[in-house]
């Protein structure tokens, strides 16, 4: 049995195919893209184990040493920093704590494909994560003058793994948001499972000509983004997905659908 | 004044040991660093500390070989010894404990934090581990 991950000339790399672990005759995984064979690379599933060791102490050590330092210059351990110099440390442990949260989500990610880590999975009302993701990334929304404006008709409930959830949304909108051109303001839609599907639906939508112009840049990139394929990744171990939907004549960015609480659907 | 407490912090990462030893030497402890398990056990030939970081994944003998060592002196055996890991499963977790860890810190972790679970250690004897998670 093996897992395939590609690498060829748009290096592009889909955990969706990492995820799905059965060799079809020709060892590929399902969704994957045709590839030359000489440019693929076969990792057997228990290589994949060592992976997301490595990448989650070979990467996180050095990472843990740039936040450390960071924080060393930032606490007043040193002289005074200058405002300039407080702004640039700042970008430095900020920058690094992304990387982190990227590498730390894909070894979880990793983990749970091979069933080495199991979601923790509890009720949580969507917005609160959706509120807390804008909370987050606060500073970064006022710098490009940006703002996510969440529908709030109705409580709704989803069952997630609450603390990675929450990174993979956060990553997710603060992508959008880097995407987006600036001052713009960002939709984000909750639609409440239906009579024909026991999914609660996020749709995440902004003015239909910064959608284009994002789906264009977007598009311009050699390889899927890593927060999209990560945030694929753990939407379809919820038993969810995400649909990426910049188009030419649409508001739609991107919709998610997630689980429903069970007793939510009980109850309704 | 009395005499400072000396901490023996055991990490195959320069840069994350000499880190720790900045945090820990501005809160007046002494800090004596060792590269791996083996030289670490070298060391403990010398001076006895008072408390030990440990990280868990080192090479040639990683963390849970070198805190069973340590216990296994018998001099040694009532020494705080604290597990730091960018790993932080339940198990990684209980199979310190079992070694003999008193305590687990999972990277990164901030400063204080690492002051704090050193002084908590050396001052006030706490009887429960203390789990310090990633603040990420």
């Amino acid at each position: 049995m093996h897992s395939f991950l590609q690498i060829g000339h748009e290096h592009t790399a889909s955990l969706a195919a990492l995820i799905n672990l059965e060799a079809t005759g020709s060892g590929r995984g399902a969704g994957a893209q045709e590839m030359p064979e000489e440019a693929a690379i076969h990792i057997a599933p228990e290589t994949l184990d060592t992976l997301a060791s490595v990448i989650s102490h070979d990467l996180n050590s050095p990472l843990s040493a740039v936040i450390g330092y960071a924080d060393l210059l930032l606490e007043g351990y040193t002289e005074p920093l200058t405002p300039s110099q407080r702004e640039y440390v700042q970008t430095i442990r900020e920058n690094a704590q992304r990387v982190l949260t990227l590498i730390t989500l894909l070894s979880d990610a990793i983990k749970m494909a091979r069933g080495k880590l199991i979601p923790e999975l509890q009720p949580i009302e969507i917005h609160q994560i959706l509120k807390q993701a804008a909370r987050e990334i606060a500073e970064y929304l006022e710098a490009r003058k940006q703002r996510f404006c969440i529908q709030e008709d109705e409580s709704v409930t989803v069952l997630v793994d609450l603390q990675r959830m929450q990174r993979v949304l956060t990553l997710l909108l603060r992508f959008i948001a880097q995407h987006i051109p600036m001052g713009q303001e960002i939709f984000i839609d909750v639609i409440p499972p239906t009579a024909d599907e026991d999914m609660v639906t996020i749709m995440v939508r902004a003015d239909v000509s910064a959608v284009s112009e994002m789906g264009e840049a977007v598009q311009r990139r050699s390889s899927t983004p890593l927060q999209l394929i990560i945030a694929q990744a753990f939407l379809k171990m919820h038993g969810g997905q995400l649909r990426w939907t910049p188009s030419e004549r649409a508001s739609e960015i991107v919709v998610i659908k997630l689980p429903a609480n069970p007793e939510l659907l009980a109850a309704s | 004044m009395g005499e400072s407490k000396r901490v023996l912090v055991i990490d195959d990462e320069p840069d994350l040991a000499g880190l720790i030893a900045i945090f820990l030497k501005v809160a007046n402890f002494d800090v004596v660093s060792a590269c791996d398990g083996k030289q670490a056990l070298q060391i403990l030939e010398q001076i006895t500390p008072d408390l030990v970081f440990c990280d868990l994944v080192m090479p040639n003998m990683n963390g849970i070989e070198t805190v069973r060592a340590i216990r296994s002196d018998p001099r040694f055996r009532s020494i705080p010894i604290i597990m730091l890991s960018a790993r932080g499963s339940d198990l990684d977790v209980e199979r310190a404990l079992l070694a003999g860890a008193n305590d687990y810190i999972i990277k990164p972790f901030r400063g204080a934090d690492i002051v704090a679970v050193a002084r908590k250690y050396l001052e006030e004897q706490p009887d429960d581990a203390l789990i310090l998670a990633n603040r990420a």
